[in-house]
């Protein structure tokens, strides 16, 4: 039974669309492939608009993509749609290489751009019809309780905290000298080893055969690898707590932690890398760090703070560069209400 | 081929006249302007009409048959054919084509409607991927402007000196419907009705109607002494729903320009006026980019320095376009051909643009699925 209330217009599905507005019912996004030419479909055909064939598969889009344009309706003709405005229409181009239009929703008419990541979200609008619409992707910032976790935990383990170095406090003016600084490029004490390529996975359950079966890794790269998504935590330089005085080891910590900032506590927002090959267990790897830019103070929903760029830059045992990786952290100081 | 005459009746908010007597009337005035009798109008093609008011869409159909009777004509040729705003051009070449072939020697191409508002005309967004999102005219024309002016920096202010320039020029049409003078401080403080798209960037729709004669060379240069020759033409059609659209700032008019120009031999620097179809303010940027007039993303730029205003290097839009209430509904494009012809023939009165002889006309049709150019000169 239609839903009365809904008064807007209701698509009439065709014998070939009814499988997409099907879809949509069970919040899948479903668009059609040509199994000849191999081509991504919106909309729904019975012919490949590329090669004419009617071998056409159904499969599940992902559902992400970019707002290749955008408009804003505040005035409009359809007499259903006035009490909605201002509304906003999207040309949204979907990974899958095909682009739709549809409404944009929960984004704020000041927060629109071109070119923003979207996702589809399942309007049930009425008893029978599911529309696809897009939101913006949030960027993943911790909710406030995972803020009063993460300060507790760091009270609780302040010393196995400060493994990473001791955070440098000081002023803005002060920090901006270290724009620019580099290290001198540090070994690693081991190779990568295969029992923490494991321990990487099993924590992100990745199962790619490329980290766990040897066999298979031996015959499509040469040797087990290291997943690029672990490097960053590989050049975290570990302070340790103990080691026999005859192994020389270095008491610096890593290079964020000891720019003179006021901020109490920082916490980590993007990495952005390029791995130039892959990187196998086994390999003994050269970190270098430098500073690229340190903003100035920003206000943000975690508090007041600095926003810190990075760069690391890792290295072979021959000196030849493997991989590259931005990093963007914030020192800041929490504001009163998120304590 | 050429073109031997024109008519066009006075633009109106509300004629009261029903659609086929405002086509008599342009029809009509060709006919007498050069002195045929009717019955040698062998052909006659006309647009579907749709008389498009805020409370109902009425569609005329078969209008080519209806005009040939209300004048007591009895062609050989007569079709009602649609390309949106762009039919006029399909009416040239089916008429060109048609007297090339023997077949027929005066050919009348009717165009123009009964036209209050456009936006809420419902057929030109899919009933099922496009519609149920809210979809209207201005927002589809709303998605290129917006995706322009994010990947080369257009501004609004850039969007509203199309309408200043635009308005210089109607200021010196009578016939035009809004002739006031604008800054592009008043463009910018009209209300926002679809973003990009203030109130004044968009087209004013008016009662109205324009009719050509096409026949052979030979005859034209017989009866008139400004017969307008057809140097070039081109066509492209890019896509059917906004949905498809391959490029949201590369046009079909890019195609179309460019083998017009082949066809006709000349070059951008050859050309004296130009004629760009403008249902919203985005549109004539788009086409002078888009044609190889100037480079990418500095159309905007081209109109704020005034280059397309009275005085300015490419006049643009003589007649005030669309923009300024010269906009017939389906087939509208018919106006700016009439505009061009005008100026050819140095019939344009206080907006004559000097030595205009050879003029660039791009029209576009729907949602910008069919772009067509047309060269025009004098003989």
């Amino acid at each position: 039974m239609i839903n009365m209330r809904y008064e807007k217009p209701l698509p009439q599905p065709t014998p070939i669309s009814k499988k997409y507005w099907e879809g949509l019912r069970n919040h899948k996004l479903l668009l059609q492939r040509c199994r000849k030419c191999g081509i991504s479909i919106f909309y729904p055909r019975k012919f490949c608009p590329n090669c004419l064939s009617e071998d056409l598969e159904w499969f599940e889009a992902r559902g992400k993509g970019k707002l290749h344009s955008f408009t804003i309706v505040y005035s409009t003709g359809y007499p259903e749609f006035r009490k909605y405005v201002p509304f906003i229409i999207g040309f949204v181009r979907l990974e899958e290489g095909v682009s739709m239009i549809s409404n944009i929703v929960g984004c704020e008419l000041s927060d629109l751009k071109v070119d923003m990541d979207v996702e589809v979200v399942f309007d049930d609008v009425a008893e029978e019809f599911t529309l696809p619409k897009f939101k913006p992707v949030k960027e993943k910032k911790p909710m406030m309780k995972d803020i009063k976790k993460v300060l507790e935990i760091l009270e609780k383990y302040k010393e196995e905290a400060n493994v990473h170095g001791e955070l440098v406090f000081g002023t803005y003016e002060e920090a901006k000298k270290w724009i620019g600084k580099k290290t001198d490029i540090r070994y690693l004490e081991d190779p990568i080893d295969h029992l923490r390529v494991k321990l990487f996975c099993e924590l992100v359950e990745d199962g790619n055969p490329s980290y766990w079966d040897e066999e298979f890794a031996k015959k499509q790269w040469g040797g087990l690898l290291c997943p690029p998504a672990m490097l960053s935590s590989l050049a975290l330089p570990i302070i340790p707590l103990w080691r026999p005085e005859y192994i020389k080891v270095s008491k610096e910590g890593w290079l964020p932690t000891r720019i003179p900032l006021p901020g109490i506590t920082m916490i980590n927002v993007e990495v952005e890398g390029i791995y130039y090959r892959p990187i196998r267990v086994g390999e003994r790897l050269g970190v270098q760090e430098e500073v690229i830019s340190i903003s100035s103070e920003k206000k943000t929903s975690l508090g007041v703070g600095h926003f810190i760029v990075t760069l690391t830059t890792y290295y072979d045992e021959n000196g030849k560069i493997v991989a590259q990786e931005k990093n963007v952290l914030f020192r800041f100081t929490p504001s009163e209400g998120q304590i | 081929m050429a073109i031997v005459s024109y008519g066009e009746t006075k633009f109106e908010r509300r004629s009261g006249k029903s659609v086929i007597e405002l086509y008599a009337e342009a029809c009509v005035e060709a006919i007498r302007k050069i002195g045929i009798v009717k019955k040698e109008i062998d052909g006659l093609l006309a647009n579907p009409c749709a008389a498009i008011s805020p409370d109902s869409i009425e569609f005329e159909l078969e209008t080519a048959s209806k005009i040939s009777d209300y004048l007591g004509i009895k062609p050989k040729l007569a079709t009602t054919m649609e390309t949106g705003a762009m039919t006029v051009y399909n009416q040239i070449l089916m008429a060109a084509w048609a007297i090339a072939s023997g077949y027929v020697k005066f050919v009348l191409c009717v165009g123009g409607g009964k036209f209050r508002t456009g936006s809420h005309v419902r057929f030109v967004a899919h009933p099922e991927f496009e519609l149920p999102y809210g979809t209207d005219i201005i927002s589809f024309y709303a998605l290129p402007a917006v995706r322009h002016m994010h990947e080369y920096g257009t501004t609004e202010e850039q969007l509203a000196s199309v309408v200043v320039s635009q308005r210089k020029w109607a200021s010196m049409n009578p016939n035009a419907l809004f002739w006031e003078p604008l800054s592009v401080d008043d463009v910018l403080k009209s209300p926002m009705i679809i973003y990009p798209y203030r109130l004044l960037m968009c087209s004013r729709p008016a009662d109205g109607a324009g009719a050509i004669i096409v026949t052979s060379i030979d005859r034209a240069k017989e009866l008139t002494d400004v017969p307008i020759r057809i140097l070039g033409v081109g066509e492209y059609h890019t896509h059917g729903w906004v949905t498809s659209m391959p490029n949201l700032v590369e046009l079909g008019s890019k195609v179309a320009a460019r083998q017009a120009f082949e066809m006709s031999g000349l070059t951008h620097k050859d050309i004296d006026i130009a004629m760009l179809f403008d249902p919203f303010a985005f549109l004539p940027i788009e086409h002078l980019e888009d044609t190889g007039f100037v480079k990418k993303g500095e159309g905007g730029k081209f109109f704020e320095e005034g280059r397309a205003a009275p005085g300015g290097d490419l006049p643009i839009n003589t007649h005030g376009g669309a923009l300024c209430g010269v906009h017939s509904g389906i087939n509208a494009g018919i106006h700016h051909v009439i505009e061009a012809i005008r100026q050819i023939r140095g019939e344009a009165g206080r907006r004559q643009v000097k030595n205009a002889k050879r003029a660039f006309i791009q029209l576009h049709g729907g949602m910008m699925q069919h772009h067509a150019t047309l060269i025009l000169t004098s003989w």
